[in-house]
C-alpha cells in the first residue's frame, strides 16, 4: 500500500497540508497517514486528522530525525510538509521543514500557509519548470511520474537565459514550437504543453503562475541549499501560494 | 583491408569477414585460384559463377594468359544481371563474357617507343643474365610484355602450380650456382633494364619459372575492375578479392598481391594457396586450393538464396553514424531521411517517433497547406524491450542501415534510379524479428486513411478532403531458415489528384518482377551516377568532409530531375514548415543544383514558371503589375504565408513576411540567371523562362516609387535581416531590383520586346537609391540604419544567437544587430554589382553586427569571407553551417533538414573557398584554403561539361570531359582540353600559396 504521509503542527499550516496530502494521495492511489511530532499539545493534528478520516501517528523525538525515519518507510513515496508556520514570513522555510526536504530521499510537498483551499486539494495541472539538464527533468521523469496513478496535466516551462539561449530561430514562432516539442520529447514526454520564456526563472514561475492555474510546482533540486545553490527552489518557495514539490535528484 | 592482421581458418570453416558479408563482385586470379591448372576441368566453378551472375554478382577472373586459354577452360555464358568479366594478358585486356561469347571492352594499346622498349628491356635483362652465367631466353612475346624463361629445362617446361616449391627450389639452385642469390634479384636485373631502355613504370612480375616485363600487370586488372565497379556505387567493402599468390615466393611479392589496390580498400582479401612464405596483415587465409575456393562461392550463393540483407561499405569517409540514446530519436529519424527528389521517407529513430513518408509537391487542402503524410512502410515488428541499436547512412550509395547486437540488421533505400519503388530488407532471429508492420496511419488526425488487400499486395492509401492522396502497395516476403528471419518488403507509391489502387499495384508489379536486388544495384548505380558530378573532398579534416558530403547527399535528394519540384524549406526530411516553398529553395538550393545536377535545377524553375499565373494574380491584388510570387508557397502557388498567428495571450499577431519581403521577386530570377550560367543554356531565358524574368521585372517597375530627391525609391520592404521588418531602401532589395530590371531590359531586347519598356527599366534601375555610402566606402543596409544604436552582437554574446530573443524586440528594433547576412548577402550574390572595394568595407562593419540568428547565414558568410581572403574566419563559419543539422545546433532538426543551409554548405565550398564564379564561358577558379584543408576538390557540371577543380597547395587542377575555359586566380582565359590541365602555383608565387593554406 503507498503512503503519503502528512506531517500536521499545530500552526495555521497544518490544514493546507492535509489538504495537499489528500489530494497528492489521490493522484497516486495512496493512502494518507499524518503524523505529528509531540513537542506541545496535538489538538489540532488530531482534530484536523479526525475530520479527514485519516490515522494521526504521534512520533517522539528530534522533529527532523523523527519525520526522516518515517518518510523512509518502505510504503511512504512522499511526504507533505507545511513550508512555514505563519503567512509572510520572510523565510521559504521553516528550520524543519528545510532541514528535511535537504536530507529526504524522496518526494517532499512543501506548502505554504497560504495553500489552504479544499480538503483534498484538487492537484490537477503541474507546472514543471525545466532547465534542460538530467538534473531537473530525470526526478520528474523517473520519480514523479511513475507514482501517478491519475491523469495530470504538465505545464513544463523553460526559461531562456543569457547563457542558454536558442541559437537560431529562422522563423521564431515555427521555431520555438518546434524547438519546444523536442525539448518536451527529450525532457518530459508527458507533458503536452510548454511555456517558454526569457529572464529569470524565479521571475518567471511566478509570472506563469499569475497568468495561468497551476495547481502544484514541481521542482527538482541537488538538496544543496548553500549561498550560491538552490536559488530557485528558495525564491519559488518564498513567493509562490503553491504546494511545491520537491524531487531529490538522486542521480546516481 | 578490412581486417588488419591475417586470419587462418581452419578447414570447413570461414572467419565472419567471410560469412557476415555478401558481396557484390568477386575478383579472383584464375589459375591456382578458382582452378588446379589451365587443364582442369572448371565445371564446378562455372556452374557456380554463373549462379553468381544470376543473382546480380559482378565477376572478375584476373589471369596473365589470353582470351582463348581462360575463356576456352571456364565456359561460362552467364545471363544474369551480374556481368563477367575476364581480365587477361596480366592487365592489358579486359572482355566481358556474353551469351554470344567473350567481347573485348579494353585494351591497353602499346606505343611503338614502348613496344621497342619492351624489346631492348628484355634483350638487356637476358645479355645482364648471361653475363653473370645464366642462360636465359625470351620465351613468348605477349601483349604488352616479355615473358622470360630462367629455367629453359625440360623438366620445368610447364610445372603446375602445385608444384611450385620445387620449382623454387631448382631455380634458386640454378641462380645461385651463377652467383645470383634468388629470383628477385633477377626481376631487379630486368626493372633496372626496363629503366635502362627508358620504359617508365614497367611492370615487372614472377611465376618462379618465369619474369616478365610488361606495360601492365594484374593491379591494373584490380584497378580497371574497381572503376567499372565504383560507376555502380560498388565499392572496396562490397569486393572479395581471392588468389593463391599473395605471399612473397623466393624473394619476389606475390603476383595476386598486385591486386589489392588502394582503389580496393576495404575488401575482403582472402588467399587459398599454400603461402610457404605467409602472407601480409588484412589477407585471410584459408589455404586448400581450388576447392576452398568453391566454398567460398557456396557461402555466397546461400546468401543469396537466403535473401540475407545486403552489406553496406563502411568507409568512414562516407558513412555517418546517427546520434543514439533517448532523446535523440527524431533527431536520428531526420538525419537518416531518404530520399529520391520525388519522395522521401526519415529514417528509423529506434521503433518511430515521428515517421513520415511524403512525396514532393503533394499537399494537404486548405489554408495552410503542408506536406500531405503518406503511408508509413518501413516499421519492423521487433520483441519489444531495450535495444541497442546502431544506424548509419552510406551516403555514397543513399542506403540507411541498421544493426543490433542481437543480430538484427536491415537495410533501406528510397529508389535513386526508379524514383516510385521503395525497399526494405531485414533480417534476425525468428524469436526477436517478428514481420515488417504493416502499411501503417500516418498519425494525422486530418488524414483520411484507407488500407485493403489486392492480389498478394498490401494497399493504404492517405486522402485530403479534396481528394489529393498518396497510394502505398506494399509487397513482403518472408524466409526462416535455421531459426533466422528474413523479410523482405517491395513497394510502389503513386499520388496525386485521386490517386488509384491499380496505378500503385501496376507499378508495385513492374518493381516486383525487378526484385529486390536488382532495384538496389540500380539504385546504388544511380547514386554513383550523381556523384560523379558532385563529388566533394576535402583533405585535412574528415569531419568537414562527411559534413559537406551529408549537406550534398541532401541537395542531390532534393529535387527530382524532370517535372517540376518544390523544395521546400526542409526538403522532404520533416514536416517542419509544412513543406512550404521559400526563397531559400531560388536563392541557396538551386545554383548548387544548376551546377551539380543541372536537370533538377531545372526542375526547381519549372516549379517557379508553373505558379507564374498565380504571381500574376498575387501582383494584382497587391495592386501591382507584373508577377510577384509569395514569401511562401506551396501546391498552386498562391501566398500561403500566415499572416497572423496568435501571440502569447492568444491575441493575434501581424507576420509581415509575407507582405513585405517582397526580394524574393528578384531572387527568383537571380536563380534563373545562375541556371544558365552554369549549364550554358542561355536559351531558356530567351525562352521558356523569358516570362519569369520579365514579369517579375514589371513588378518592380509597378513597385518603385520616386522621391521627391528624383530617385527611386523601394518603400516599406523587408530585407533578408528580418530583425528590421519593415525599412525602406534596404540595399539588398533595392541592387537586386536594379540588376533584375537591367537584365530583363536585355532580355527584352533581345528577344523583341517592347524598347519602351526595357528603356523605362533600365532608367527606373539608374534612378534606384543603392545605399552606397562613398564615405565608408560599403552599403547602408537600409536608411537609416547607421542611425540606430551601433551594439554589437560579438560583444554580447556567443554566436550564433538568437538576438531577437536575448535582447527582445524593442530593444533589438533600435539597433543594429541583425539576424543574417543582408548587404554581405548582396556581396555574395552580385559581385559584380556593387562598388569596387565595398567588399572588405561591409564585411568589417556588418560582420560584427550579425547574430547569425538565422540558419542561412553562417555559410554565406563563410562564402564571402573566403572570397574576401579571410578562409580562417570563413571556415569557423563553415563548420556551424555543415555541423547546423548534425550537431542539431537549432535544436529543430527533429522537424526535418535545413536544406537551404545545405545549399550554403556547397555555395562557400565552390564561391567562397574555391572561389568559383561563372563569366560567360569562363570558368574562374580563384581558391583561398584555410590552413586546415590540404586540399578542396569539387565535381561539377558547367556549360555540359562534367569539370573536376581541385586546389592545393602546389597547384590548381582542372579535369574536364570536354574542353571548357578557365581563368585561375584573376590570370588569362586558359582553354583546358580534356583530360585537364594543372596550373602550378610558382615557387616563389606568394599569393597563390597564400589562396591554398600554404
Amino acid at each position: 500500500m503507498k503512503t503519503v504521509l502528512a506531517a500536521l503542527d499545530a500552526s495555521a499550516a497544518a490544514r493546507p497540508v492535509l489538504e495537499t496530502a489528500l489530494g497528492f494521495a489521490r493522484l497516486t492511489d495512496a493512502t494518507v497517514h499524518a503524523v505529528h511530532v509531540t513537542d506541545g499539545p496535538v489538538t489540532t493534528p488530531e482534530s484536523l486528522a479526525t475530520r479527514a478520516g485519516v490515522d494521526l501517528r504521534l512520533l517522539d523525538g528530534p522533529v527532523d530525525a523523527a519525520l526522516l525515519d518515517a518518510l523512509a518507510g518502505a510504503e511512504v513515496i512522499a511526504a507533505v510538509l507545511g513550508a512555514r508556520a505563519t503567512p509572510g514570513g520572510r523565510r521559504p522555510t521553516g528550520r524543519h521543514c528545510g532541514s528535511v526536504v535537504e536530507q529526504a530521499r524522496k518526494p517532499v510537498l512543501v506548502v505554504p500557509p497560504e495553500a489552504a483551499g479544499e480538503a483534498p486539494r484538487s492537484i490537477r495541472r503541474l507546472l514543471v519548470p525545466l532547465d534542460g539538464t538530467e538534473l531537473t527533468s530525470r526526478p520528474v521523469v523517473d520519480v514523479l511520474c511513475p507514482l501517478l496513478a491519475d491523469q495530470v496535466e504538465f505545464l513544463v516551462l523553460h526559461v531562456f537565459t543569457r547563457d542558454t539561449m536558442p541559437r537560431v530561430l529562422d522563423d521564431p514562432r515555427r521555431d520555438l514550437e518546434l524547438w519546444g516539442g523536442e525539448f518536451l520529447a527529450r525532457h518530459c514526454p508527458n507533458a503536452t504543453e510548454i511555456e517558454l520564456r526569457v529572464g529569470s526563472v524565479q521571475a518567471q514561475v511566478a509570472a506563469v503562475t499569475r497568468e495561468q492555474p497551476a495547481d502544484l510546482i514541481v521542482l527538482s533540486w541537488s538538496q544543496d541549499s548553500s549561498p550560491g545553490h538552490a536559488a530557485v527552489v528558495r525564491d519559488v518557495l518564498a513567493d509562490t501560494t503553491l504546494p511545491v514539490i520537491l524531487l531529490p535528484a538522486l542521480l546516481e | 583491408m578490412a581486417i588488419t592482421e591475417s586470419v587462418t581458418a581452419a578447414p570447413g570453416t570461414f572467419p565472419g569477414a567471410l560469412t557476415d558479408r555478401t558481396f557484390e563482385a568477386l575478383i579472383f586470379d584464375w589459375d591456382g585460384t578458382a582452378v588446379p591448372d589451365r587443364k582442369a576441368d572448371a565445371t564446378a566453378v562455372r556452374s557456380r559463377l554463373e549462379a553468381l551472375c544470376r543473382a546480380g554478382v559482378h565477376v572478375f577472373v584476373v589471369s596473365g594468359t589470353h582470351v582463348g586459354n581462360v575463356d576456352g577452360q571456364l565456359g561460362a555464358r552467364p545471363d544474369g544481371t551480374g556481368r563477367l568479366f575476364l581480365c587477361l594478358n596480366r592487365g592489358s585486356e579486359v572482355f566481358e563474357v556474353q551469351p554470344a561469347g567473350p567481347a573485348l571492352v579494353y585494351r591497353r594499346e602499346a606505343t611503338d617507343d614502348e613496344e621497342h622498349g619492351l624489346d631492348r628491356a628484355a634483350a638487356l635483362t637476358i645479355e645482364r643474365l648471361r653475363a653473370k652465367g645464366v642462360s636465359a631466353d625470351v620465351v613468348t612475346e605477349r601483349l604488352n610484355r616479355r615473358k622470360i624463361d630462367v629455367i629453359p629445362e625440360p623438366e620445368w617446361s610447364d610445372p603446375p602450380k602445385a608444384r611450385i616449391g620445387g620449382l623454387l627450389d631448382a631455380v634458386t639452385a640454378r641462380l645461385r650456382a651463377a652467383g645470383v642469390t634468388d629470383i628477385g634479384e633477377v626481376v631487379r636485373i630486368a626493372a633496372a633494364a626496363a629503366a635502362d631502355a627508358g620504359l617508365a613504370g614497367a611492370r615487372i612480375t614472377s611465376d618462379v619459372k618465369h619474369v616478365e616485363i610488361g606495360l601492365t600487370d594484374k593491379g591494373d586488372s584490380a584497378r580497371w575492375a574497381a572503376h567499372w565497379l565504383a560507376s555502380r556505387g560498388i565499392t572496396g567493402g562490397l569486393v572479395l578479392v581471392s588468389g593463391d599468390e599473395f605471399g612473397p615466393v623466393g624473394g619476389v611479392v606475390g603476383s595476386d598481391s598486385l591486386m589489392v589496390v588502394p582503389e580496393l580498400a576495404r575488401a575482403v582479401v582472402v588467399t587459398v594457396g599454400a603461402e610457404p612464405g605467409g602472407v601480409q596483415d588484412g589477407i585471410i587465409q584459408l589455404s586448400g586450393g581450388p576447392n576452398r575456393f568453391l566454398e567460398v562461392l557456396d557461402a555466397q550463393l546461400d546468401r543469396r538464396d537466403a535473401r540475407r540483407v545486403p552489406w553496406m561499405d563502411e568507409d568512414p569517409r562516407w558513412v555517418l553514424h546517427l546520434p543514439e540514446g533517448a532523446g535523440t530519436e527524431r533527431t536520428a529519424e531526420a538525419l537518416g531521411a531518404l530520399c529520391n527528389g520525388c519522395a522521401g521517407v526519415r529514417g528509423d529513430g529506434g521503433g518511430g517517433h515521428a515517421q513520415l513518408f511524403v512525396v514532393n509537391g503533394v499537399y494537404s487542402d486548405g489554408d495552410n497547406p503542408r506536406l500531405l503524410p503518406g503511408p508509413l512502410w518501413t516499421a519492423l515488428a521487433v520483441e519489444p524491450g531495450q535495444r541497442d541499436e546502431h544506424q548509419q547512412v552510406d551516403l555514397r550509395t543513399g542506403l540507411l542501415g541498421r544493426h543490433e547486437d542481437t543480430g538484427l540488421r536491415a537495410v533501406r533505400f528510397v529508389s535513386m534510379a526508379d524514383p516510385h519503388a521503395l525497399g526494405v530488407r531485414a533480417e534476425g532471429s525468428a524469436q526477436d524479428l517478428q514481420r515488417i508492420d504493416g502499411l501503417g496511419h500516418p498519425g494525422a488526425p486530418d488524414v483520411s486513411f484507407e488500407h485493403t488487400h489486392q492480389a498478394d499486395a498490401e494497399l493504404a492509401r492517405t486522402t485530403t478532403a479534396d481528394g489529393v492522396g498518396i497510394v502505398v502497395a506494399a509487397r513482403d516476403r518472408e524466409q526462416v531458415r535455421d531459426s533466422r528471419r528474413v523479410v523482405e518488403r517491395l513497394a510502389a507509391w503513386t499520388a496525386g489528384p485521386a490517386p488509384d489502387w491499380n496505378d500503385a499495384l501496376e507499378r508495385l508489379s513492374r518493381i516486383d518482377r525487378a526484385g529486390f536486388d536488382r532495384l538496389l544495384a540500380e539504385h546504388r548505380a544511380a547514386w554513383a551516377e550523381r556523384w560523379q558530378d558532385a563529388e566533394v573532398s576535402i583533405e585535412g579534416n574528415a569531419d568537414d568532409e562527411l559534413a559537406a558530403r551529408f549537406a550534398v547527399f541532401h541537395l542531390l535528394s532534393a529535387a527530382p530531375g524532370e517535372g517540376e519540384a518544390a523544395v521546400g524549406a526542409r526538403g522532404l526530411t520533416g514536416p517542419a514548415y509544412g513543406g512550404h516553398v521559400f526563397w531559400d529553395a531560388d536563392v541557396f538550393v538551386l545554383p548548387a543544383l544548376a551546377a551539380i545536377r543541372p536537370a533538377a535545377a531545372r526542375s526547381m524553375l519549372e516549379y517557379r514558371m508553373r505558379r507564374l499565373t498565380a504571381a500574376r494574380e498575387l501582383a494584382t491584388k497587391r495592386r501591382r503589375s507584373g508577377a510577384r510570387f509569395p514569401w511562401e508557397s506551396a501546391g498552386d502557388g498562391s501566398d500561403v504565408t500566415p499572416s497572423l498567428v496568435p501571440g502569447r495571450d492568444g491575441s493575434p499577431i501581424q507576420v509581415r513576411t509575407g507582405t513585405h519581403q517582397v526580394h524574393i521577386v528578384a531572387d527568383i530570377a537571380w536563380a534563373a540567371v545562375q541556371y544558365a550560367a552554369w549549364t550554358g543554356d542561355t536559351a531558356f531565358l530567351t525562352g521558356p523562362g523569358r516570362d519569369l524574368v520579365l514579369d517579375t521585372a514589371r513588378y518592380w517597375a509597378s513597385r518603385a516609387r520616386y522621391g521627391p530627391d528624383g530617385r527611386a525609391h523601394l518603400y516599406g520592404v523587408m530585407g533578408p535581416d528580418e530583425y528590421h521588418q519593415v525599412v525602406d531602401d534596404n540595399a539588398y532589395t533595392n541592387v537586386m531590383a536594379r540588376w533584375h530590371l537591367r537584365r530583363a531590359a536585355g532580355i527584352a531586347e533581345a528577344t523583341g520586346g517592347d524598347r519602351a519598356e526595357g528603356a523605362a527599366w533600365r532608367q527606373l534601375a539608374d534612378a534606384l537609391v543603392d545605399g552606397l555610402h562613398p564615405a565608408r566606402g560599403g552599403y547602408e543596409q537600409f536608411a537609416g540604419y547607421d542611425d540606430l544604436e551601433p551594439l554589437l552582437v560579438r560583444d554580447i554574446a556567443q554566436r550564433p544567437v538568437a538576438a531577437d530573443l536575448l535582447l527582445g524586440e524593442d530593444r533589438l528594433v533600435g539597433s543594429q544587430v541583425i539576424k543574417q547576412a543582408d548587404v554581405v548577402m548582396l556581396h555574395h550574390l552580385l559581385p559584380d554589382e556593387v562598388a569596387p572595394g565595398s567588399l572588405i568595407a561591409d564585411l568589417d562593419y556588418y560582420e560584427p553586427r550579425t547574430a547569425h540568428g538565422s540558419s542561412l547565414s553562417p555559410a554565406i558568410y563563410a562564402a564571402v569571407l573566403a572570397r574576401a581572403g579571410r578562409p580562417e574566419e570563413a571556415l569557423e563559419l563553415f563548420r556551424v553551417a555543415a555541423r547546423l543539422d548534425l550537431d542539431d545546433i537549432t535544436g529543430t532538426t527533429a522537424g526535418g533538414l535545413h536544406l537551404a543551409t545545405f545549399g550554403g554548405v556547397w555555395q562557400a565550398l565552390a564561391y567562397g573557398f574555391l572561389g568559383l564564379r561563372t563569366h560567360d564561358d569562363v570558368l574562374d577558379v580563384d581558391p583561398r584554403l584555410p590552413s586546415a584543408w590540404q586540399a578542396l576538390g569539387l565535381r561539377l557540371r558547367f556549360r555540359g561539361a562534367r569539370i573536376g577543380v581541385r586546389a592545393d597547395s602546389d597547384a590548381v587542377a582542372i579535369s574536364c570531359s570536354e574542353p571548357c575555359f578557365v581563368r585561375v586566380a584573376g590570370g588569362d582565359r586558359v582553354r583546358c582540353d580534356p583530360p585537364g590541365r594543372s596550373f602550378p602555383w610558382g615557387a616563389d608565387d606568394e599569393d597563390g600559396a597564400s589562396r591554398a593554406g600554404r
